[in-house]
């Protein structure tokens, strides 16, 4: 029901007439009523008519009191009735001081000639509410209330109005208690989910499930099934480092906030965002109900330092806060896991590669690094691949195998094998960028004969992670690995999702914490027979593509 | 329908065969028959923005068949054949109609979730006055009258004001639920015309027969519409019953 409607309408009805035939007329009338002490005759015609109302039944006070600012005056509010039977929205609010009235406001309804006796009784109406909401009402003791219904098009319609609340909705249903007909429904809760509008790092513009909550939206994701939070730590770097060690709790002051449902602020728009469609991949390609499967919360947090900063930050900060992302798996007051995603450099900031200015963004604007984190999320419920040598490389793997794959899913038409292709400015091979693709192109290895083996990097979690990566890529499209010159006849980009289950069941089902590239290579071809059978093109494939990049 | 219009209408110069001067003051004809709307079908298009952002979209499809109607009228002779009187006739029909949609996904722009269902009971009601002007063609036994001239419509009309539905993670789908129904009510001028034959049976009681067909275009205020719902109303109408001759 629109309330600008009703007082349009009303405020033509107080001087018109319906006797025009050539235009059509709505039955209803709304009386718009707001007369002050400016409009005396108003004002006592208004008064002397309320009262004659009340008298007549068709006004009915329901509240009284004192005005606590200014004590001598008092307010009366009044409900409008029909037969007995009160209309939605029919009341007035009336103040008067030492007896004499001094404004009149409100909304009353005239032309009503319905019916007051319903056909169906309150035990029916419930029992509609219940199938249409779902929410069983049999159990409640309360039944629906008798209301005159002001409907938008005109007219009247004798209703029973109740309420349905569920985990995910909370409704008041009007149901008319003639026929039945669903005749009004309206969100009960002011504090509900909504969506906005959100632009993200590189200016594209993007929903964002938010909740709306006393006139602003936080960043607090009402439509998918698990809490899923996002953290503004708006340059807070000792509030974020107390957060993500579990010193202090993070609370609904700390969410990603705006007031508008134009979101600007990119970072805040992408982790929210990219974090829904991760968990929408998992949740689609895989059945699975988020990080542990059990839909734990998940939270990211960005801005955890100010830009401006930058400049002056220490090396350890630089490239742990600003030029890094995240996830860390015991996290949080909870220990359940957080990730962090870095500020990226001003725009006037940048760094020096060999005469090269790159620049960087944020990296929660880089869908394939928010989904990689996540990943991180889901190997830490499952497999948990200790974060070294070969299962580290792994661990990092699946990140990057399910990133590129979380790109495939919500952008088809622009994805690609490379990760981290939208955090600098210029794109360069190698820098803050892995390719799935061609691993030797970004200085990675692409055959386990030329992994690196020695102690940095965790024993070279980053850069040995394109081995396994690598065949991923090749089990997909084909071709031919560089180093062992070796070739894949591939299941086709038309089956992506048979090698995307494939290695999703063997990093979460069959591997186990300190695996090896040839443990990888094995799970993986045992689930390709799990799910499509021996001999099958997904097993050949994975099969091939692990004996080119030399794990055997 | 197109049928029973033929019949009726041939019937008329068998009775003018004999024809005499109308000399009754006045005839009236109470009948009870069938009419049939001029617009079998009819549509409507309440969109409902913004569900997530965008706009969401309710096409309702109405049928409107045939229905009884009621119908009584009064032709008071002025000189010679010619005389002028008013009809008023109503007509009631409980339709279904078929709804469908489209709702915007939660997620993503531009990935619109079709709705599909149906909405029961919705009533058409008429009332409709029809001022004629007619000549009645008179024998000893048989008169017909032809008439024609404005009529006033009043209508209303249950419309389809929005459709409820069920969702759910991952919200790739959408169930109907229910739909709104609001009432709307419009009056318009449009025009009769028709010939209603009388029999006595005595000097002042007869039967009769009535063909009218009747006609206006209406609007139908309706919320979240560019321009309210339009159709045709009145309609072929075929109906007998009981005349009185004064």
């Amino acid at each position: 029901m629109n309330r600008a409607r009703i007082v349009a309408a009303g405020l033509c009805a107080l001087g018109a007439t319906f006797a025009i035939p050539s235009r059509p007329v709505a039955q209803m009338r709304s009386l718009a009523i707001a007369v002050g002490s400016e409009s005396a005759d108003r004002l006592r015609d208004w008064d002397v008519r309320v009262d004659q109302l009340a008298r007549g039944g068709d006004l009915q006070r329901r509240d009284e009191h004192e005005d606590t600012l200014m004590p001598s005056r008092r307010h009366e509010r009044l409900a409008q009735l029909y037969h007995g039977v009160p209309v939605w929205g029919g009341d007035v609010a009336r103040q008067s001081e030492r007896g004499a009235t001094v404004s009149i406001f409100g909304s009353l309804y005239d032309g009503i000639a319905i019916g007051t006796e319903p056909t169906l009784s309150p035990e029916d109406a419930r029992d509609v509410i219940s199938r249409l909401s779902g929410v069983d009402l049999g159990q409640s003791a309360r039944l629906p209330e008798l209301l005159i219904l002001p409907l938008d098009g005109g007219g009247f319609a004798l209703t029973y109005r109740d309420q349905a609340i569920s985990e995910r909705d909370a409704s008041v249903y009007f149901i008319d208690a003639m026929d039945g007909r669903l005749r009004l429904k309206y969100n009960l809760f002011q504090n509900q989910s909504a969506v906005v509008t959100g632009t993200g790092v590189l200016g594209d513009t993007k929903k964002v499930s938010v909740r709306s909550q006393s006139g602003t939206y936080t960043a607090d994701d009402q439509l998918r099934p698990p809490a899923l939070f996002t953290y503004d730590m708006r340059g807070n770097l000792i509030s974020a480092l107390n957060a993500l060690s579990g010193f202090t709790a993070l609370t609904t002051a700390n969410l990603a906030t705006d007031p508008s449902t134009s979101w600007t602020d990119g970072p805040n728009v992408d982790a929210h965002a990219f974090a829904g469609y991760t968990y929408d991949f998992y949740f689609k390609k895989f059945g699975r109900r988020g990080l542990d499967n059990q839909n734990t919360r998940i939270i990211g947090m960005t801005h955890p330092v100010r830009g401006q900063d930058a400049l002056s930050a220490p090396a350890s900060i630089l490239f742990t806060y600003y030029l890094n992302a995240s996830y860390c798996p015991l996290c949080g007051s909870d220990r359940r896991g957080m990730m962090m995603y870095g500020e990226g450099l001003p725009s006037n900031v940048f760094l020096l590669v060999g005469s090269t200015r790159v620049f960087f963004k944020n990296f929660a604007g880089s869908l394939d690094v928010v989904a990689h984190e996540l990943t991180h999320g889901v190997t830490a419920f499952s497999s948990n691949l200790i974060y070294l040598n070969e299962s580290g490389a792994l661990n990092e793997a699946f990140s990057d195998i399910m990133g590129a794959s979380v790109e495939f899913f919500v952008r088809p038409s622009t994805a690609n094998y490379v990760m981290g292709e939208n955090l600098t400015t210029p794109v360069i091979p190698g820098f803050f960028t892995r390719s799935l693709q061609d691993p030797l192109t970004y200085g990675t290895p692409d055959h386990y004969s030329i992994r690196l083996t020695d102690a940095a990097d965790n024993g070279g979690v980053h850069s040995n992670s394109m081995i396994a990566g690598h065949a991923f890529y090749l089990a997909i499209e084909g071709g031919t690995n560089r180093t062992s010159r070796l070739a894949v006849q591939g299941v086709g980009s038309a089956n992506r999702e048979q090698i995307e289950k494939i290695f999703y069941r063997a990093f979460t089902q069959l591997l186990t914490s300190n695996a090896t590239f040839a443990q990888a290579r094995a799970a993986t071809i045992q689930a390709a027979r799990d799910l499509y059978g021996a001999a099958s093109a997904p097993e050949r494939a994975v099969t091939q593509a692990w004996t080119a990049v030399g794990v055997n | 329908m197109r049928h029973v219009l033929l019949v009726a209408l041939l019937a008329v110069p068998s009775a003018a065969q004999a024809q005499t001067a109308w000399t009754d003051h006045a005839r009236v004809s109470i009948n009870f028959g069938l009419e049939q709307p001029p617009s079998t079908t009819f549509a409507g298009t309440t969109t409902i923005a913004p569900v997530y952002l965008e706009t969401a979209t309710v096409n309702t499809s109405y049928g409107v068949s045939s229905g009884k109607s009621f119908d009584g009228g009064v032709l008071i002779r002025v000189a010679g054949g010619f005389g002028v009187g008013a009809a008023v006739s109503s007509f009631t029909k409980s339709q279904t109609a078929a709804v469908t949609g489209t709702i915007p996904h939660p997620f993503f722009f531009n990935t619109l979730r079709p709705i599909s269902g149906t909405s029961s009971s919705l009533e058409r009601s008429e009332t409709a006055i029809h001022i004629q002007a007619g000549y009645v063609i008179s024998s000893k036994r048989v008169d017909v009258a032809i008439t024609g001239g404005p009529s006033f419509f009043n209508v209303s009309q249950d419309l389809v004001a929005d459709a409820t539905y069920t969702e759910a993670y991952p919200y790739d789908t959408t169930t109907f639920s229910a739909t709104t129904i609001s009432k709307a009510t419009a009056t318009k001028l449009g025009f009769n015309v028709g010939a209603d034959i009388g029999v006595k049976l005595s000097k002042n009681v007869g039967v009769g027969g009535l063909v009218r067909f009747s006609r206006a275009s209406v609007t139908f205020p309706l919320a979240r519409t560019t321009s309210g719902v339009t159709t045709d109303v009145g309609g072929p109408q075929v109906a007998g019953g009981v005349r009185f001759f004064f």
